[in-house]
């Protein structure tokens, strides 16, 4: 298969994988996009939105349509990091042995948590002590577990898709940066429409819809990971992606002078690193063979605005990450010179 | 592989050729304009200043080598080919597609499955869009203005045009004539409502021509020549209006002190009686008296103004009127005294009276004549005595007149005042003084004749003349 066939494959599966969603999600195109983008980055994604929007039900649907383990973890104040890695548990083991009967001895055996699977859905992540949101760090970034000294690799591919509430921040542990930086895309999802509601009214209350078809799986996602990487990107057009990132730190000759007076701290290299990985998705999701400076710019949003840290004038004047982020991206040319 | 990199190759070597021709155009035509700049001021001003070079061969040889200098430049110049894909990029919306070929193509068989793809679609590409919808057309901006400057240079040769006379340079002298002229106009505008408010229809007609002479040189409507010519009558005019109206103040003009005059020399009396030496003035120092009419003071300011015209216009004067005018032409008693030793002046404040020259008058003549028709012949020379500073300077004036000496000592003495009545004295005048008496005549018969004179003036006006002796 040349070039173009893959390329044409990966759009099709792209199209087939947010088609059988729709089937189950109604509206939410962009965000269930994005969510595969991470997906065949190799990446995560953080959503934020109101209850009852359907993030639960996207991220149960993705596994569905991908033919993969998903797992769901509550998190709660009271939530241990065990609880996600899992732990060594004593296992009794009864052994036969010769002239005294059977024998009953015990071992320790690693058991393993929830994260051990292909798709995570880390729900309300934000309602989780630190220690414990920490636990996911090692799994998110290296994408092995340790416990006593003893690394457990994950399966591939690993999604983490982390819920938060955005409105009821009582008793709440919002997201350290460190962690929130090891997300590729923040996402959120807006209310829907009048005719989207009606439409999930009649999916949910009438009669239950048929299974969704697979459409992909876990060979076939690993072959399309590798084949978004392998997207030709110009060197200017990195560049273009490193300038925006460069944008959004403060006392950077870039810098917006929204940036100067609002913002903290800017993104980390992870910025252009997801700006660059998802400009090659978006390029080969169109059916295309080379990414270009909209397929940047269309990345800028989810993967710059969980990344840009306000100061406090920026949190007193109500400042968004989104204004900040458009600032840049009107501000910033694509091509120098 | 191999067919697709040379295609993509060419492709862009095309439009790289297109670019440099654009920029070829754009840069000859802005070395032609800027070229054709220089060439346009040579033939402009080859009418007004003589050039070493043809105006026409300067213009064509500047306009070839601009836009010869800015082709050359651009064929040296580098073309930057990523720059101009990128831009082709911009223009057709392909996505970075050729910029991104550009970068794959030397490796493009190692690079991947996507980078010969690449390679391909963008050779495909460049082969199916013609350069002109990249490039679009060259972009002269400066064409017009290029083409403006060729026309007015071709105009600017073909009617050559003298800027001085568009544009007459201001000298200090065309400045120092302008001040005059603004002055001369002020003092008439200010006689001629005085003159119009006690209905002095001669002085009116005077006043006016003075103002209108001030207007002439501001607006430098008025040759230098013309205008000593029209200050001539117009003093002669003025001389005669200001002895009338002192003359209807102060009948006897002969005893009027004449202030300033404090000095402790001693004049000697004129050798003719009856005569009494002019003192280097036509007007007497009535200047300050309490009988001195306003309005012939500021006649006789007008008059002393239009004197120090009259010397500027002639290149004898200027500036610092005061110390340099010739004090034979200042009125006595005026405003700003002039000192100095040598030069008493009329009723000057020098106090020493022995030590200058009475007359002042820088060699003109005081004569003193009173006899119709021949003032100088019966003139009265005065030479001022010696002084400590050396010979008296002779006074240059009436040849046949007596001579006028001013005894004693420097600063020792009392002042003595000389009075004198004369003639009004025609201060560079350069007309023949023949001229001037019969001009005066004329005008004596045209004053008695003129209705618009009152009766009661009209007595004042023939002693006026009489006194002068013209009058039949």
């Amino acid at each position: 298969m040349d070039a173009r066939e893959q390329a044409a494959w990966a759009g099709g599966v792209v199209r087939a994988l947010r088609e059988e969603i729709g089937r189950a999600i109604v509206g939410h195109g962009d965000v269930v996009h994005d969510v595969l983008v991470c997906l065949f980055c190799g990446g995560h994604a953080l959503l934020e939105g109101v209850p009852g929007l359907g993030k639960t039900t996207l991220i149960k649907t993705l596994g569905q349509v991908l033919d993969l383990a998903a797992s769901r973890i509550q998190f709660t104040p009271d939530l241990m990091p065990a609880d996600i890695i899992g732990t060594n548990v004593l296992v009794p083991e009864e052994t036969q042995s010769a002239g005294a009967g059977a024998e009953t001895r015990r071992h320790v055996r690693f058991q393993r948590g929830p994260v051990f699977a292909h798709i995570v859905l880390a729900d309300e992540i934000n309602r989780a002590t630190p220690k414990t949101q920490s636990a996911l760090l090692e799994a998110m970034q290296e994408q092995t577990v340790t416990v006593a000294g003893t690394s457990y690799p994950l399966d591939q591919p690993f999604i983490v898709l982390a819920t938060q509430n955005p409105i009821e921040m009582e008793g709440t542990y919002p997201l350290p940066e460190a962690q929130l930086d090891r997300f590729f895309f923040k996402l959120t999802l807006g209310y829907p429409s009048g005719t989207e509601i009606a439409a999930i009214i009649e999916r949910t209350t009438g009669e239950p819809p048929e299974p969704l078809r697979k459409v992909i799986d876990a060979d076939g996602i690993r072959r399309l990971k590798s084949l978004v990487r392998e997207v030709p990107l110009a060197a200017h057009v990195r560049d273009y992606a490193i300038r925006l990132a460069l944008a959004t730190r403060p006392g950077t000759e870039t810098a917006t002078e929204l940036v100067g007076k609002y913002v903290r701290y800017g993104a980390s290299p992870r910025g252009p690193q997801a700006l660059v990985l998802a400009a090659k998705a978006n390029a080969l999701f169109d059916g295309r063979l080379n990414a270009g400076f909209d397929d940047v710019r269309a990345a800028a949003r989810q993967a710059l605005r969980h990344r840009v840290l306000f100061n406090f004038e920026g949190e007193a004047e109500g400042i968004t990450p989104e204004q900040v982020v458009d600032d840049v991206l009107e501000k910033v040319p694509a091509a120098e010179g | 592989m191999g067919d697709a990199s040379l295609e993509f190759r060419a492709g862009a070597a095309r439009l790289a050729r297109r670019a440099r021709l654009h920029l070829v155009l754009r840069r000859g035509v802005a070395g032609l304009f800027y070229g054709l700049l220089p060439g346009l001021a040579a033939a402009a001003a080859g009418a007004t200043v003589a050039l070493p070079f043809p105006a026409a061969v300067f213009a064509a040889c500047a306009a070839a080598a601009g836009m010869l200098a800015g082709a050359a430049s651009a064929l040296i110049a580098r073309m930057d080919r990523r720059q101009l894909l990128i831009r082709a990029d911009g223009v057709l919306g392909s996505r970075e597609i050729l910029s991104t070929a550009l970068e794959l193509e030397p490796t493009a068989g190692r690079a991947g499955p996507f980078a010969q793809a690449v390679v391909e679609d963008a050779a495909g590409l460049l082969s199916r869009t013609p350069p002109r919808a990249i490039l679009g057309r060259p972009r002269l901006g400066l064409a017009p203005y290029a083409a403006l400057a060729a026309a007015l240079t071709v105009a600017a040769l073909v009617f050559p045009i003298d800027l001085r006379a568009l544009f007459p340079a201001t000298t200090d002298r065309d400045r120092e004539l302008a001040q005059i002229g603004e002055d001369l106009r002020k003092r008439g505008e200010k006689l001629a409502e005085d003159a119009r408010q006690r209905d002095l229809g001669r002085s009116l007609e005077l006043s006016q021509q003075l103002a209108q002479l001030g207007r002439d040189l501001v607006d430098r409507h008025v040759t230098p020549d013309e205008a000593l010519e029209r200050m001539s009558q117009l003093e002669s005019g003025l001389s005669q209006e200001y002895q009338l109206r002192t003359q209807q103040a102060q009948p006897d003009a002969s005893a009027i002190p004449s202030p300033g005059a404090e000095g402790n020399g001693e004049a000697a009396p004129s050798d003719r009686p009856g005569q009494n030496a002019q003192q280097g003035t036509d007007r007497p120092g009535t200047a300050g008296t309490p009988t001195e009419d306003p309005s012939a003071k500021d006649l006789g300011d007008a008059l002393d103004r239009l004197r120090q015209a009259q010397r500027s216009l002639k290149g004898q004067g200027g500036g610092s009127d005061q110390a340099q005018a010739p004090e034979g032409s200042r009125r006595p008693g005026a405003e700003s005294p002039a000192p100095g030793k040598g030069s008493p002046g009329g009723g000057g404040e020098s106090g020493q009276p022995g030590g200058g020259n009475l007359n002042g008058g820088q060699g003109r003549s005081t004569g003193t004549g009173e006899q119709p028709g021949d003032p100088g012949s019966s003139g009265v020379g005065s030479q001022a005595a010696p002084d400590k500073h050396g010979p008296a300077s002779p006074i240059v004036g009436g040849d046949r007149g007596p001579t006028l000496q001013a005894q004693g000592n420097p600063g020792e003495g009392d002042s003595t005042r000389l009075l004198a009545r004369s003639l009004p004295e025609w201060t560079g005048s350069a007309l023949p003084e023949d001229t001037i008496l019969n001009r005066y005549s004329r005008q004596a018969e045209s004053a008695l004749a003129r209705d618009e004179i009152p009766l009661d003036l009209r007595q004042s006006v023939k002693e006026y003349f009489t006194r002068i002796g013209i009058t039949k």
